[in-house]
């Protein structure tokens, strides 16, 4: 196959020009030829949206959800059995402690990378980080928001995949759309700012003067054939696709934070961003992917010293306020059709690698481990109050995986289990590549060969 | 291929081509390349509208360059702009060059400039050397070192991007590194001699000393943060000194020999060993590098004995081990025949030298590494290079003479047009202001980025018109300060310097950037210099901070604090409608208004005078033009 083949064929964006109409620059149309199923398999479905909650950095699992005490574990952990086979650190994680039943702990989850860089980058994409094919692989957001795209509503206004307070000096890259159409790539957002396109009540008159004097005044270098080349078409895209947000009314209700509702979710970024993931459930405005990194977890030093800036407390606290309210907004509201949010947001929340196990380092705190690590799936259809794996006494071994294919849990194995609770068909592969490699959406070759992935299908007995 | 015929005739011509090119640097070459156009000192808008469009005829040759780019669209056919106006032309120059925009008392200037050679003797300026044209020149008064610290400013930041100057080191490390670029650009010291001193650098500790710098930043860590992989440190090294200063990217056959994996992607490293990457990485198996104390940034970079009998200071130093852990590739095969041997020749080091000198001296004396350079430059001038991309050069699809089998074709658009620089640049002892000369003052770089009539894709690789591209995070944010007057302080980590260009700081992560400026900067795809490079990809957010932000929205009020729009208005006698426009277009898009932009925005003006201006300047920041380089 020759490089010079053209990329995936896409049209044009839709042109729709004018403030509040439906995202129709969104929905991505790739030609049919290009996409291809492998085999017949019936994805569950079930699942509308996908919250991957990453713990960036690595969290231990032996601290969290895989709780191992020892000669090391500081008393006020206050570790005990809140269900039967069930212990977590209630002293860390007390509200999650209080609503295990919504929720499946999983403890055979075994990383392939012990890099920050490239475990975050095999979590969003499934596979090994290829320097030949990073710019051709699609983030599962990406993937997500194409199979999704003929779902999209006339009223839909909001991007399919977003991203939130990823920072991108921790050594986690965001990965993009790859190979798919640009406009399945994730939108990246801190919720710790007022999202950009929050237009003030009182500056709205304004702000349309503006945009027609804009319309006015740039007419010729944002025309369908501008006479200096394909960037500014491209460009034009995009203000496109800013002006739905930027004149709805709807959106300074979604990007809200309410002050009670910050302290509620922990006062923290990542607490925010949480409401911003209910709240964007509840519109059900488009959105079907969102990735929020929470980080800090890298705790290589002085674990547990509260008087470090970041440890093993304020993470949990910020992580269980978070989540825990998550959990419970999600589950005790409903849609349209009085159905729990819960039931159609999938939820996930695990980090690159676990962490080492037993007494901390000579540095007082743990390392890069990938051998065993913990993951917690909820709503979306997964059966809550269990526990999948049981590992040895000290948490470095997985001793009993806990699911049909008798072998630890991967990434692969996951984002396979995210695809089909989404409804969409993991066998399918891109067969036009940049590099002339198929982009299949889950390859059956990990790091040391052959191996076939398979939805973890025990989350939802 | 009736083109590549006519080429190769035409690379017959290339020492006639060379003589232009030398003629170039010099004063008194005779040209008239510039459109004389209407008498341009009374500038009305009305002028510059006409100004505005791209004079017609026949393009002038203005060096080598020149002969092979239209020579070749002529044998091919293929149209091509105009040359580009004077005022885009200086916008583009200043962008390219200084990474900002003019004064708008310059784009005044320069437009009613009558002398023939202006756009020479900008770029002559712009780089520093013009000096041996000021009065009493003598060679130890004056000199490169000259050059405004703009220029210094740009290619320092450039530099630290291309050489991965970014957080991990720390603070000190990053300073002092980022002073030894400076210093290299500011003495203008040759190419060829900075790299090899990089790699050939000992330092008890990096951090103070420059070029030691270069190598730290290949670094592996272990499991525990304060280890040290040796071996994987010498692969990091090997596929980021062949990628930067060869155009090789080796990346893919440091796991896996390029059989049955690379042919759809490379013909030439399809042919690759892993054994032979192994042996670019034994070049390094002597160094040393290792942290002497728990600090995790601080690193050693030494060669032979240890100089302590601690255990971590005999880290490495001890060869290349097959048998040793690898934490980020395949493990190594312990039967392979590894000894240094320079992938391009062959050349092993002779015995009882130095080995990181002999790969120094290999590299740099080798062609590629000439080539690798022009070409990672032309990309910059001219957005796409001639191998692109720069470092995806595939040595077996390069010989026009000798073309692979299909269907594969000769990679590099322009061959001989390399060949030509490559050696022009080896010739001149490769300087680099010489080579970013030789480029910028081509009719080539000058054309200008508008075709009147239907465009062909596969015209681009003809470099038929100016190839546009979006301005990096950086330039972007450093235009709006610019473009408004309104700066935010930044201070330099490390240094008691308050800067107020992004260009000017020493680069990502540890400068005190104001929150709202760094998520304006990351929306708009700066890179951390360590796992994030960056990109210029459009992007919704980007548009609606554009739109919408406060830190844009604010940088246009009339009350905030010596912005443009604020002084403007404050002017007595007041300016007039029509006055205001002007400066606002000349402060913002460096252009004066076409007659039309100018009657539609003074109507504005007519009915919203102060707040109008304030919006229209934000307007003008909302024009697509403004985050391009076109």
């Amino acid at each position: 196959m020759s490089v010079t083949m053209p990329r995936l064929t896409r049209r044009e964006f839709f042109r729709v020009g004018g403030v509040g109409v439906a995202g129709y620059h969104l929905l991505p149309m790739l030609a049919p030829r290009n996409v291809r199923a492998a085999s017949k398999v019936e994805p569950r479905g079930g699942a509308e949206v996908t919250i991957l909650l990453f713990l960036s950095g690595g969290a231990s699992q032996t601290d969290t959800f895989d709780v191992k005490e020892g000669s090391w574990t500081p008393p006020d952990f206050d570790i005990r059995t809140v269900t039967p086979g069930l212990r977590l650190p209630v002293g860390l994680l007390p509200n999650l402690s209080r609503q295990t039943g919504k929720y499946c702990i999983v403890r055979s989850i075994e990383a392939w990378e012990i890099d920050h860089g490239r475990g975050s980058y095999y979590v969003q994409a499934g596979r090994l980080l290829s320097p030949a094919r990073v710019k051709e692989i699609p983030s599962v957001g990406a993937v997500i928001a194409y199979e999704t795209a003929g779902r999209r509503k006339e009223s839909d206004y909001l991007p399919a995949f977003l991203a939130m307070n990823v920072v991108t000096s921790a050594g986690m890259q965001l990965v993009g759309p790859g190979v798919l159409p640009a406009s399945c790539g994730p939108m990246a957002l801190s919720s710790t700012d007022p999202p950009p396109f929050l237009v003030p009540e009182q500056e709205r008159d304004r702000f349309r003067r503006r945009l027609e004097m804009l319309k006015d005044l740039d007419a010729g270098w944002r025309q369908e054939d501008s006479d200096r080349g394909r960037l500014f078409r491209e460009l034009d895209g995009k203000y496109q696709g800013a002006y739905p947000l930027l004149g709805n009314p709807r959106v300074s209700e979604v990007f809200k934070i309410a002050s009670d509702e910050h302290q509620r979710y922990g006062s923290s970024a990542l607490g925010d961003a949480c409401v911003l993931a209910r709240n964007i459930v509840q519109e059900n405005a488009g959105n079907r992917f969102i990735l929020i990194s929470h980080g800090g977890w890298d705790l290589h030093r002085n674990a547990y010293d509260k008087t470090a800036k970041v440890n093993q407390y304020t993470l949990c606290t910020e992580l269980d306020s978070a989540l825990g309210s998550l959990l419970e907004d999600l589950a005790s509201r409903t849609d349209e059709h009085r159905r729990p949010l819960l039931d159609k947001a999938l939820v996930v929340c695990m980090g690159e690698f676990g962490r080492t196990t037993g007494e901390l380092s000579t540095q007082k705190g743990r390392d890069h481990y990938r051998h065993a690590a913990s993951a917690l799936f909820a709503g979306g259809g997964v059966k809550g109050g269990k526990v999948l794996g049981v590992t040895n006494e000290t948490g470095a071994k997985i001793v009993d995986p806990g699911w049909s294919q008798k072998r630890s849990i991967y990434p692969e194995d996951v984002l396979l289990t995210i695809y089909s609770a989404m409804g969409v068909d993991w066998t399918k592969k891109v067969t036009q590549t940049l590099s002339g490699r198929p982009f299949e959406y889950i390859e059956n070759i990990s790091p040391i060969g052959y191996m076939r992935f398979s939805e973890v299908s025990e989350l939802f007995a | 291929m009736a083109g590549v015929k006519r080429l190769a005739a035409l690379g017959c011509a290339f020492l006639a081509g060379m003589a232009i090119g030398f003629a170039a640097t010099g004063k008194d070459h005779s040209k008239s390349a510039q459109p004389s156009g209407p008498a341009a000192a009374s500038l009305t808008s009305e002028v510059a509208r006409e100004l505005s469009l791209a004079p017609g005829g026949k393009v002038q040759r203005q060096n080598y360059i020149d002969d092979f780019i239209f020579g070749k669209m002529e044998a091919d056919g293929v149209p091509h702009a105009s040359l580009t106006t004077d005022t885009e032309f200086q916008r583009r120059i200043y962008l390219d060059l200084w990474g900002r925009l003019p004064d708008a008392v310059d784009v005044r200037q320069f437009a009613a400039d009558q002398t023939a050679d202006k756009r020479d003797q900008l770029i002559d300026r712009l780089l520093g050397l013009d000096y041996p044209h000021k009065p009493g020149y003598d060679d130890y008064k004056l000199g490169p070192w000259m050059v405004e610290e703009p220029f210094l400013m740009r290619w320092t930041y450039w530099f630290g991007d291309l050489f991965y100057n970014g957080p991990i080191q720390g603070v000190e490390a990053r300073n002092v590194f980022r002073q030894y670029l400076y210093y290299n650009l500011k003495y203008n010291i040759a190419y060829d001699h900075m790299v090899r001193e990089m790699l050939t650098a000992t330092a008890v500790t990096a951090q103070v000393d420059g070029p030691a710098n270069f190598l730290t930043r290949s670094e592996v860590d272990g499991i525990r943060d304060t280890d040290v992989m040796h071996e994987d440190t010498c692969d990091e090294i090997a596929v980021n000194a062949t990628k930067l200063f060869l155009g090789i990217d080796l990346e893919c056959v440091s796991c896996h020999d390029g059989a049955a994996h690379l042919e759809g992607i490379n013909l030439w490293l399809s042919r690759r060993k892993r054994v032979e990457f192994w042996r670019q990485a034994a070049f390094f198996g002597n160094l040393r590098i290792f942290r002497p104390t728990q600090n995790n940034q601080e690193f050693a970079v030494l060669e032979g004995p240890p100089l302590r009998p601690e255990a971590h200071w005999r880290g490495g130093g001890n060869g290349y081990r097959m048998d040793a852990v690898s934490v980020l590739r395949v493990a190594r095969d312990k039967n392979a025949k590894v000894y240094p041997e320079f992938l391009l020749t062959k050349e092993q080091p002779a015995p009882g030298t130095s080995l990181r000198a002999e790969f120094a001296r290999m590299i740099t004396s080798d062609l590629q590494f000439a080539k690798a350079t022009v070409n990672l430059f032309w990309a910059h001038f001219m957005t796409v290079g001639i191998v692109d991309p720069p470092f995806g050069w595939d040595l077996d699809r390069q010989d026009p003479h000798n073309p692979p089998p299909a269907p594969w074709t000769v990679q590099p658009s322009h061959p001989e047009l390399l060949e030509a620089l490559a050696r022009d640049f080896q010739e001149h002892n490769f300087d680099l202001r010489y080579l970013m000369q030789t480029i910028v003052k081509s009719s080539a770089y000058q054309l200008s980025s508008r075709f009147e009539g239907p465009w062909k894709p596969a015209w681009d690789r003809y470099y038929a018109r100016k190839l546009v591209r979006r301005l990096s995070a950086e330039e972007v944010y450093d235009a709006l300060c610019k473009a408004t007057n309104v700066f935010s302080e930044i201070g330099v980590a490390g240094t008691d310097k308050k800067v107020q260009f992004l260009m000017e700081t020493y680069g990502p992560v540890f400068d005190k950037v104001d929150p709202a400026v760094k998520r304006f900067l990351d929306s708009f795809g700066r890179g951390n210099r360590k796992t994030t490079p960056s990109e210029a990809m459009p992007s919704v957010v980007q548009a609606s901070l554009l739109l919408n932000s406060e830190l844009v929205k604010s940088k246009v009020l009339a009350s905030t604090k010596e912005s443009l729009v604020g002084t403007l208005l404050g002017r007595t006698p007041a300016l007039s409608n029509q006055q205001l426009v002007e400066e606002l277009f000349l402060a913002t898009l460096s252009r004066f208004p076409t007659a039309e932009e100018m009657k539609k925005s003074t109507g504005f003006l007519e009915r919203y005078r102060d707040k109008g201006a304030e919006d229209l300047q934000w307007t003008l920041l909302n024009k697509l033009e403004f985050v391009v380089n076109y």
